[in-house]
């Protein structure tokens, strides 16, 4: 899940919280706070009532029109006794008017008059009002809560989306970085401390990788080179034991298969010199050609070699495949798919090789699936390898297809090996 | 023929050096620049085998000295170097042939043949064994100037085994030479015993006095008869 998201998941419940705890706060004390005015409005009223009556002047009707009601009774002192001087109960009691029963608030009061008498008051007013405004806080507080949740929540994802852009530039760019390639300069952190920090250690891991990459072909390539020599004096003291005319047949054949070894170390190294070489442009030129030439040309020499096993290469050029390469890349890249074929091959089989616009297709027959994973990496064989076969000749196909674009593939389709290769690196785009 | 073999191995030095002896040449070595360059001054040679890297100076220089002085000194230059531009560049600079390491020794007889055979011009074209002459560039082998009619895969073959009479050629070597490097993945040679036994069959039917010979059943030589 993208960044965002978490971080609005995450944020939710603790605003969730915290608006929901104010809004039941603010709540309660709106209740609370029209609950202290309804009943002050009553007390008051019944203050007036009482001055009135104790000093003896007329006291309003009971259906005079507002909603107030009042009642004056006379009490025993026993009754005073045994109930509350003042009270606030929630009652109902019948509205003249409406001829309804609503509910309503209510204050008693006993109190004692000029005569002595003991007198109890009540006071009452409807309580629906409240209760209207009451519910309607109510609406409001969550409608206010949803929507502050709401916005918040959104203000947080917007701002950590545009916060988070130059991360996103940094990211992009690690996406598209290949080893050997030139590449764009490391985007920076956008003025932010962090994302500069990032910045600027991926600049630096970046370049110190450069360097160790270069460093290791260049160690590849020296010690290459140093290996020839022994070699040489190796393969050429093999030779002239072979050439001694005392040889006997025992000794030519020991020293020979020395000399198979000898010759088995010579190719590797120079397969060694030319995977070294070949993300640098400095060894190659690329010109225009079809590939279908290449591949007829090699199809033409491997088919004499081929037949010592009876296995038959069957070349179908369906279409010109244009290609801008070095043209020796190209036979290598050929020949090692033709050759690891062969190698996977059993005994009076077929390999086929189709050629047509977008590249090239070798198959041939198969028993079991080989490990795509393994067989681009050096050196591993993966079984079925021939003598002298050091399993590195895929990978170098794998190199060469890096360097120009291409997309080499391998499946195990109807018990046949499918090696593709896509010159328009069409799968490439597609990612 | 006196050849000059300029190399700082000992080892490759030594070898080289007794190939050449016992092909009859005069041999004489240097192991470093200031050596080379001075016997390069004192005297002139029928071939000189240079490696490049010396220490002491680098061996292109002994060959721009070489050039520089007008010196007719057929040069092979032989290097661990084996990219196109290194080739170019020694070749242009005046080099007669560049030859790299690792080789066979029966390549360096036959390039130091060719270029001494160049550089006598002496009018005689192709390769003559016995009464087998073979011209390269009109592709016909001759036997007592009875022309053989030979098909391109045995006149490749019988042309690289002209080139180093009496040397041992082993299969793996020959497949390489005339069918190109993808030949290594051959484990069946099949297709080369078929071209040796028909070329064999025309040359004895000729009457060539030169032979293709078998070795122990991992190579071939060519040698001449009687």
């Amino acid at each position: 899940m993208r960044l965002v998201w978490i971080i609005a998941l995450r944020l939710t419940p603790w605003i969730a919280a915290v608006t929901l705890i104010w809004a039941v706060a603010f709540n309660r004390y709106i209740q609370r706070a029209i609950n202290d005015e309804v009943d002050d409005a009553l007390e008051d009223y019944s203050q007036m009532l009482m001055v009135r009556y104790l000093a003896g002047e007329d006291m309003p009707s009971t259906s005079d029109g507002t909603n107030n009601y009042y009642a004056i009774r006379e009490v025993t002192p026993l009754y005073r006794e045994t109930h509350e001087m003042i009270s606030y109960i929630d009652s109902t009691y019948f509205l003249d008017y409406k001829n309804e029963t609503e509910p309503a608030r209510v204050y008693k009061t006993i109190f004692t008059d000029a005569e002595g008498r003991d007198i109890e008051m009540v006071v009452a007013t409807p309580t629906f009002e409240r209760d209207d405004i009451i519910h309607t806080v109510l609406i409001w507080s969550v409608a206010l809560f949803l929507s502050l949740f709401a916005v918040v929540v959104i203000l947080c994802t917007l701002t950590v989306g545009r916060s988070m852009k130059p991360l996103y530039r940094i990211i992009g760019w690690l996406d598209s970085f290949t080893f050997g390639k030139d590449s764009k300069p490391v985007p920076t952190g956008g003025g932010v401390k962090e994302f500069e920090g990032l910045s600027d250690h991926i600049r630096e891991s970046s370049l110190k990788a450069h360097a160790l990459y270069e460093q290791q072909k260049e160690f590849i390539g020296n010690a290459s080179h140093e290996l020839q020599t022994p070699l040489a004096v190796m393969g050429g003291k093999l030779e002239m034991l072979l050439n001694d005319p005392a040889l006997t047949e025992q000794n030519g054949e020991a020293i020979y298969s020395i000399l198979e070894t000898q010759r088995d170390m010579v190719r590797l190294v120079k397969t060694l010199l030319l995977l070294s070489r070949i993300d640098s442009d400095m060894y190659y030129e690329a010109e225009e050609f079809d590939l279908g030439d290449v591949v007829s040309k090699q199809a033409g020499i491997f088919e004499e070699i081929f037949t010592g096993r009876g296995i038959t290469l069957d070349l179908s050029l369906r279409a010109p495949c244009p290609v801008n390469m070095d043209r020796s890349l190209a036979t290598v890249l050929v020949s090692n798919l033709i050759k690891n074929a062969y190698v996977h091959s059993d005994e009076g089989g077929t390999i086929s090789l189709v050629v047509d616009g977008g590249g090239l297709r070798v198959a041939n027959s198969g028993t079991r699936p080989l490990d795509k994973e393994k067989i681009f990496s050096r050196f591993a064989t993966g079984g079925g390898a021939s003598k002298g076969s050091f399993g590195i000749g895929l990978s170098m196909a794998g190199a060469i297809s890096r360097k120009y674009g291409f997309v080499l593939d391998y499946s195990f389709v109807d018990g046949e090996h499918v090696f593709t290769l896509d010159v328009k690196g069409r799968k490439k785009q597609a990612r | 023929m006196k050849i000059l073999i300029v190399e700082d191995e000992p080892s490759l030095r030594g070898l080289m050096s007794d190939t050449l002896s016992r092909e009859g040449y005069l041999v004489e070595t240097a192991s470093d620049f200031p050596t080379a360059e001075e016997k390069v001054h004192l005297y002139r040679y029928d071939c000189i085998l240079l490696d490049i890297n010396l220490p002491g100076g680098c061996g292109l220089d002994i060959l721009r000295t070489l050039k520089d002085g007008d010196r007719t000194d057929p040069v092979i230059i032989i290097s661990a170097r084996d990219t196109l531009d290194d080739r170019i560049e020694g070749l242009e600079k005046g080099a007669d042939d560049y030859l790299t390491k690792p080789f066979h020794l029966a390549e360096l007889s036959a390039r130091i043949r060719s270029v001494c055979r160049r550089a006598r011009n002496s009018g005689r074209k192709g390769i003559t064994l016995g009464n087998v002459t073979l011209l390269e560039e009109e592709n016909t082998v001759t036997v007592d100037g009875v022309p053989l009619g030979l098909v391109r895969k045995e006149f490749d073959i019988l042309s690289y085994f002209m080139q180093r009479p009496g040397y041992v050629v082993d299969k793996v070597q020959l497949s390489e030479a005339v069918w190109g490097e993808s030949a290594d993945m051959a484990d069946k040679y099949d297709f080369i015993y078929g071209q040796i036994k028909n070329l064999r069959r025309k040359m004895a039917q000729g009457g060539a006095t030169v032979e293709i010979k078998s070795i122990y059943g991992f190579g071939y030589k060519l040698v001449e008869l009687g």
